[in-house]
């Protein structure tokens, strides 16, 4: 089984300028970031002096860093666990009915494939408090107009809903897609065995369908750690600095305080928290099926 | 009895379908008919549901203010920038998915990561190299920047699809006098077309809505559309009508796409993982 045994540098040369691509992009930011962390880098400034460890130790006494931090899990953690309860839920209940599923289909991919910033700026208009329909159907059911965006307490919630407005329907279609793969076998037979609706579900559904939500909360995990689109169009970071994510105070820093070595410090920490994540789920990596059969 | 009560549960759970799914289509809707509102139906406290629609906000943002430069900028740089992932994306794909490549899997794994680091990180790094060279708004550095956001996508995806053409296929295009590019050419390519289509579509969809690099990129002579779409959200004013007319504009192409692409789009989503 030689036949395709490598015998020029053809691959290789194919491949080159791909690789320099993703190489030039991936290795070269990552030393620069790795450097100017150790700087008191700013781009207007002449001078960037090497300050050592100065900028991670005042990131650890930064109570803004780690406001960041705790506002990231919260989001990271609400917006995943909310979406697929919500997902399941509705793929679940949508792979039983048989009218209809070009259509809802067609519905759910539109949340998906629209732009964040699109997004943002919609719900930031559907929440004002004086002229957003959020408020006026408040109305209609007894409640009173609140400031969405506004409210030290109600922001962040508030982007959570937003996220979970666009990507609930992510989690259904690849759900919905697992779902429709399952066998019929194994249900008949649980059916033979008197299993109940719910054992048939947990011992059934959930196994068979463990791989595709292993990918959907991977998946989901990491875009929502991205979250930046919104914010930018929603709150800013604010009311005070409660939706400032990570994300959103390399930018801050970076981009309005020009304190570059000191965002390039918060993006290490930011990086290692992922690589860490990454090598806990490295070995459910093959998950995306990276074969070696020749 | 039972049938009634199986009943009851159908009409249930169509209920509760089609509540989801107005949910999911309202904001949208709304928007859309924002856009046609002119600014005192807009800002009403109770929504107008019935008004005298006008074109006045595309009107307005198309040829009085420069949106439409705006959508073309986004329509070169998301063509150029998939042509050139799904071209090079090839490239890196096909040896992958038809030779034993010392490291194969260990370099297949690296692209794969690519994709969940969060681009943030390299958002300061790649203003500074790109300010260095002179290159900020220019078309370069976001076709660029997008070609490299697509490639993981773009191999991940094109590598599952050259894994099911059979070798065989490939084997008797070179028996029959083919070398390796051209049976490349005249007998892959055709097979995995509609694989290209569809990774090329998905790429086209996240360059067109990408916006952290293009806001630090671009400037006032290369912005994109999700970056202009800005501009009528100012501290003093927003602007409602027009920036759901813009939305509009903006979501019009990719609305098209994913009805064309339908089930296709999970294996898209998924990086191939989830074949749909």
């Amino acid at each position: 089984m030689k036949k395709f045994r490598l015998q020029n540098s053809g691959p290789y040369l194919v491949m080159a300028p791909g690789m320099i691509i993703l190489l030039l992009f991936s290795i070269y930011p990552l030393i620069f970031l790795l450097k100017i962390s150790f700087q008191d880098y700013s781009p207007i400034s002449a001078v960037k002096p090497f300050v050592g460890l100065d900028n991670y130790v005042h990131l650890f006494q930064d109570r803004s860093f780690w406001n960041a931090l705790r506002i990231t899990a919260i989001f990271v953690a609400s917006t995943v666990v909310l979406e697929f309860a919500i997902g399941l839920g509705l793929a679940i209940i949508l792979n039983r009915l048989t009218v209809g599923q070009r259509i809802y289909q067609s519905i759910l991919l539109l949340p998906i494939a629209m732009a964040p910033t699109v997004v943002g700026l919609m719900f930031r208009f559907m929440m004002n408090d004086q002229y957003g329909i959020m408020n006026y159907f408040m109305e209609l059911f007894g409640m009173s107009r609140v400031a969405w965006l506004s409210n030290t307490s109600l922001a962040l919630p508030a982007l959570i809903f937003t996220d979970i407005w666009q990507w609930t329907p992510f989690m259904m279609i690849i759900l919905l897609a697992g779902l429709k793969g399952i066998p019929d076998e194994p249900y008949e037979a649980a059916n033979i065995d008197g299993a109940s609706a719910w054992q048939a579900f947990r011992y059934v559904t959930i196994p068979q369908l463990s791989k595709i939500i292993y990918i959907a909360l991977l998946l989901r995990t990491i875009d929502s750690l991205r979250i930046y689109d919104t914010i930018y169009m929603m709150t800013k970071g604010g009311p005070i600095n409660v939706t400032s994510t990570l994300s959103w105070i390399v930018y801050d820093k970076g981009f309005k305080f020009l304190e570059f070595g000191y965002g390039a410090a918060i993006c290490i920490i930011l990086l290692i928290i992922v690589v860490s994540l990454l090598t806990f789920v490295l070995k459910k990596l093959d998950l995306f099926e990276v074969e070696d059969r020749p | 009895m039972s049938a009634s009560k199986n009943n009851t549960v159908t009409v249930l759970q169509y209920i509760i379908v089609i509540i989801a799914m107005v949910f999911f289509i309202f904001p949208i809707v709304w928007m859309f008919l924002t856009s046609l509102k002119n600014q005192i139906d807009a800002f009403a406290s109770t929504p107008q549901w019935i008004f005298l629609a006008t074109l006045d906000n595309y009107r307005m943002i198309l040829f009085e203010r420069d949106f439409a430069l705006y959508l073309l900028n986004s329509l070169y740089v998301s063509f150029l920038s998939t042509v050139l992932a799904i071209f090079l994306g090839s490239g890196i794909a096909y040896p992958f998915a038809r030779y034993r490549l010392k490291g194969g899997k260990n370099v297949m794994t690296w692209i794969l990561t690519l994709r969940i680091v969060p681009p943030i990180v390299s958002v300061l790094p790649i203003y500074l190299v790109f300010s260095q060279i002179g290159m900020l708004d220019s078309y370069t550095s976001l076709v660029l920047m997008y070609t490299f956001m697509n490639l993981p996508l773009a191999v991940w995806l094109l590598y599952g699809f050259f894994k099911d053409v059979p070798h065989e296929i490939e084997e008797s295009a070179l028996v029959d006098g083919c070398n390796r590019f051209t049976a490349f050419f005249r007998v892959i390519f055709p097979i995995i077309g509609p694989g290209l289509v569809s990774a090329g579509l998905l790429s086209f969809i996240f360059a067109w809505n990408e916006f952290l690099f293009a806001n630090i990129l671009s400037g006032p002579h290369v912005r994109t559309a999700p970056v202009g779409l800005n501009e009528y959200a100012t501290p003093v004013s927003m602007l409602w009508g027009q920036i759901a007319a813009a939305g509009t504009l903006i979501i019009i192409p990719v609305a098209i796409i994913t009805l064309i692409l339908q089930r296709k789009m999970v294996r898209g989503l998924t990086m191939g993982a989830v074949k749909g």
